[in-house]
């Protein structure tokens, strides 16, 4: 374990003008049941015992400067999770990386680490793996590619405001399906960043419709910016 | 659906799934097959409390520090995910290897409050044991408990095999040695009990026979067993400097009720309140180095990249090297962006040094526990504090810039009148006054003042273990009067459910006939008795009575001297001469110095190996 971080290190750089990283990683087996709120926690404890030089906000209260791009629903698994922030000095991405991961627990491993290129607001779709468990695979695959071909999936929508009618046609394109065993593989592309998609409004609308039911597992697979990826 | 996918599916349908999953930092994980001894660590209420207990990470550290050794973690499951685990006949496992609890060779309980008791009948049922200990005939699945409710365990004798009175770091690790060695040989459960009993501290309750006057009080506890003392004395560790304390602690995903590095400061209180039973379980007094306190909070705080240090004791001003250690402490907090908490102050050695040291590290409100609304009733319970000690400490917390102050008060200490209630309104009244005529107060707020009473319950080991409990009816007139009595705004009033207050002191005092009563009321449906959303005190009411005994019989009845209490086996250190000696001192309203100003002769000094028995210099 490093000696204590120290905080008061010269910059390069004045500290607004040091550029944002954007760090990616995985979330995946047991780190799904963290929700958003607790992975800020849980990030914040890994960096400090990382020993990274992590800027602070400088207010009444200072606390580690960490946004984060699409906050994923607690239960889901992604390969694409993004967290940017901001260090008083640079380092070497790969050893950024390296003390990172050995720092996080085994589910959230860091894959890689950039300079922010884009801001959030860039992001407009994402890719998602959907795992179903139906009780008939291939009946369900059949049924759900059909469901999705409508020229309009209405369904109920829970708002501030109360249950609303959305239409799910224009949020998502269904880009395959196939069955394996028991399960059935989904994999959708969606709205994103601006206008949230959640892929399990869309199954869920197919149980309300066809009295069909089973479980979902959710994998956030890429997330993008236009037609590239995000960066 | 394979298993983990249909249990994935379970833990997402209940609040809180991060509970059940376990996989957080600094969490153990070993491969079975390589060690000799499962150890379950079971805490009986939820997770975010459980994991907020600093004997837990002591001991966890400390038996996975062994090879041969794996622990894990077990927490009481929060009624919704119990309701769907018994619906699908999961069985309740260890969070690291995710396998049952009844695959375990021992399952260690820690007793941290009364009302848990059924919480381990109810996690043992989970997990595929018998409750009752003569339905465990074979060595696995021996069942232990640990911790402060030990110094009197009757009311839960019947359930479990083992318990070690006092502290753990040394004991534990010799039970297991026992049991491997028990294991290896393939000695019965009965041979492996009358060696472990040999072991200092250890109490094994089947090994003693309870017999009762015609009125129900106890007339004899004898051995039934050759070999087996007739006195059960507490083990302590000598020097908390050389004693093991985890450099590491299991990181909580979810917010627990404390999730912070904590340093133990030392062990026991030179004070002598005479209500507080940790005041007395916890004797002699014994001082970590402030040189050792400083490295384990590094340590600590590098380790699990934790925010927050405690510094943790019963009376963290008293601790003898607190200035120095603060000082150094700060510089290190500061630099990393630590925040610094110091629980537990007293009230009459809180100086201004102090309170700058404090408030550069934390803003919110402060606490202060008069206990007793008048003088006299602060000389019965020997608090040894003034009133102006307690004006003192709130005008430099208003001179400080503190608004709110929070007063602690218990009702129901012996001797206690109608008056003494009133003067802790009248008290909270004077340090309102106080406020508004202080120079330095913040201008911008107005002051608020919460006093929180609490209704002391009478506990084994202390000088009160003779007095009985106001009844249910004199608490809540106690409490209603005190409400009335409040004219002002700024004065905020909290009470606690006397109810559980009432079952709490039935347990504390308890016999091995209240076991029935346990098995039943958990039968009822009793469990989470200390959450006041799952207490039904109507169940136990009918529990006692099916079993013929009353709350009367055990709460509000006064003993006579020479009565002999279910404890009286068990020894803590304090001799009961001396108990006595402050029960009679305590009903003339006579004080006893505090052990830094003269030794009370308490007897636990006879349990230090060191120092020719002097526990303070």
């Amino acid at each position: 374990m490093s000696e204590a971080m120290p905080m008061e290190r010269e910059t390069e750089l004045p500290i607004e003008q040091m550029p944002n990283l954007r760090l990616f990683y995985r979330k995946r087996g047991r780190a799904k049941y963290i929700s958003h709120l607790d992975i800020t926690r849980c990030m914040q404890r890994s960096l400090k015992r990382a020993g990274l030089p992590v800027w602070y906000t400088q207010g009444f209260n200072p606390h580690m400067y960490m946004t984060f791009a699409l906050p994923l629903a607690l239960g889901y698994e992604s390969d694409y999770e993004c967290m940017d922030l901001r260090f008083t000095h640079l380092m070497d991405f790969e050893e950024i990386q390296s003390r990172l991961n050995a720092a996080l627990p085994r589910d959230i491993q860091v894959w890689k680490v950039d300079f922010q290129k884009e801001k959030p607001l860039a992001i407009t779709q994402a890719d998602y793996r959907l795992t179903v468990y139906p009780q008939d695979p291939e009946r369900f695959r059949q049924e759900f590619s059909a469901f999705c071909e409508q020229p309009e999936i209405l369904t109920q929508k829970r708002t501030k405001k109360g249950m609303k009618t959305v239409d799910l046609k224009p949020e998502f394109t269904l880009l395959g399906h196939q069955t394996e065993g028991e399960r059935c593989i989904l994999t959708l592309r969606t709205t994103a960043g601006q206008k949230n998609f959640n892929p399990t409004l869309l199954t869920d609308a197919f149980w309300a419709a066809s009295g069909q039911t089973g479980y979902v597992q959710v994998l956030r697979t890429a997330v993008y910016a236009g037609e590239k990826l995000f960066e | 659906m394979d298993q983990k996918t249909a249990l994935e599916q379970l833990i997402l349908s209940v609040q809180k799934p991060g509970r059940y999953v376990g996989g957080e930092p600094g969490s153990i994980v070993k491969d079975k097959n390589e060690v000799s001894l499962r150890f379950a660590f079971c805490f009986p209420d939820t997770y975010e409390i459980g994991m907020s207990h600093l004997g837990m990470k002591i001991l966890y550290g400390l038996l996975n520090a062994q090879p041969d050794i794996w622990c894990e973690r077990v927490f009481a499951p929060w009624v919704d995910m119990e309701e769907k685990m018994r619906a699908q006949g999961m069985k309740l496992y260890g969070l690291e290897s995710f396998d049952p609890l009844d695959e375990f060779d021992i399952i260690g309980f820690t007793l941290q409050y009364e009302l848990s008791f059924t919480n381990i009948l109810n996690m043992l049922d989970l997990g595929g044991i018998p409750v009752y200990s003569k339905d465990r005939p074979g060595l696995k699945n021996l069942v232990i408990a640990g911790g402060p409710c030990c110094c009197n365990p009757e009311p839960i004798a019947d359930f479990v095999d083992l318990f070690q009175l006092g502290e753990g770091e040394e004991m534990l690790p010799e039970i297991c040695r026992c049991y491997q060695d028990a294991k290896e040989r393939g000695l019965s459960k009965e041979e492996f009990l009358l060696k472990a009993c040999q072991i200092g501290g250890v109490y094994v309750p089947a090994f003693y026979d309870v017999e009762y006057f015609p009125d129900g009080r106890v007339k004899s506890i004898t051995p039934n067993r050759p070999g087996v003392p007739a006195v059960v004395e507490k083990r302590i560790i000598q020097d908390l400097s050389t004693a093991y304390y985890p450099k590491n602690f299991v990181v909580p995903f979810i917010d627990t009720v404390h999730d912070r590095a904590i340093l133990e400061l030392m062990r026991g209180c030179i004070r002598g309140c005479r209500f507080c039973q940790a005041g007395f379980l916890y004797r002699p007094l014994r001082e970590k180095s402030a040189e050792v306190l400083c490295r384990q909070g590094k340590d600590l705080c590098q380790s699990t990249g934790y925010e927050e240090i405690s510094l943790s004791s019963l009376s963290s001003s008293d601790y003898s090297e607190i200035e120095p250690l603060l000082d150094q402490l700060y510089d290190y907090t500061q630099e990393n962006h630590i925040n610094l908490a110091l629980p537990s102050l007293r009230i009459d050695n809180f100086s201004e040094e102090l309170l700058d040291k404090i408030k550069a590290v934390r803003r919110s409100g402060l606490t202060f526990a008069p206990e007793a609304g008048t003088q006299r009733l602060r000389d019965v319970i020997n608090k040894n504090i003034t009133e102006e000690d307690i004006f003192t400490s709130c005008r430099l917390a208003f001179e400080g810039g503190y608004s709110a102050v929070k007063l602690y008060f218990m009702p129901g200490l012996p001797t206690e009148t109608m008056y003494d209630c009133e003067q802790i309104i009248d008290l909270a009244q004077q340090v309102v006054g106080l406020y508004h005529r202080c120079p330095g107060r913040n201008k911008d707020r107005g002051v608020n003042v919460t006093v929180s009473v609490s209704t002391f319950v009478p506990k084994p080991q202390t000088p009160f273990q003779w007095f009985g409990q106001d009844t249910l009816d004199q608490i809540v007139e106690k409490q209603l009067h005190m409400k009335d009595c409040i004219t002002s705004k700024k004065i905020s009033f909290k009470y606690h459910a006397s109810k559980t207050s009432v079952l709490e002191a039935v347990f504390a005092r308890g016999d091995r006939r209240l076991c029935d009563v346990v098995y039943n009321a958990w039968k009822k449906g009793c469990y989470f008795d200390s959450w006041d959303e799952h207490f039904y005190f109507d169940r136990w009411e009918q529990a006692l009575q099916e079993a013929g005994l009353t709350v009367w019989f055990y709460a509000n009845r006064h003993r006579e001297l020479d009565e002999i209490f279910p404890w009286s086996h068990l020894s803590y250190g304090v001799s009961e001469a001396f108990l006595k000696r402050e029960w009679e001192k305590a009903q003339k309203a006579q004080t006893t110095p505090n052990c830094r100003q003269q030794c009370a002769g308490c007897g636990a000094n006879r349990l230090l190996a060191r120092k020719e028995g002097k526990c303070v210099e």
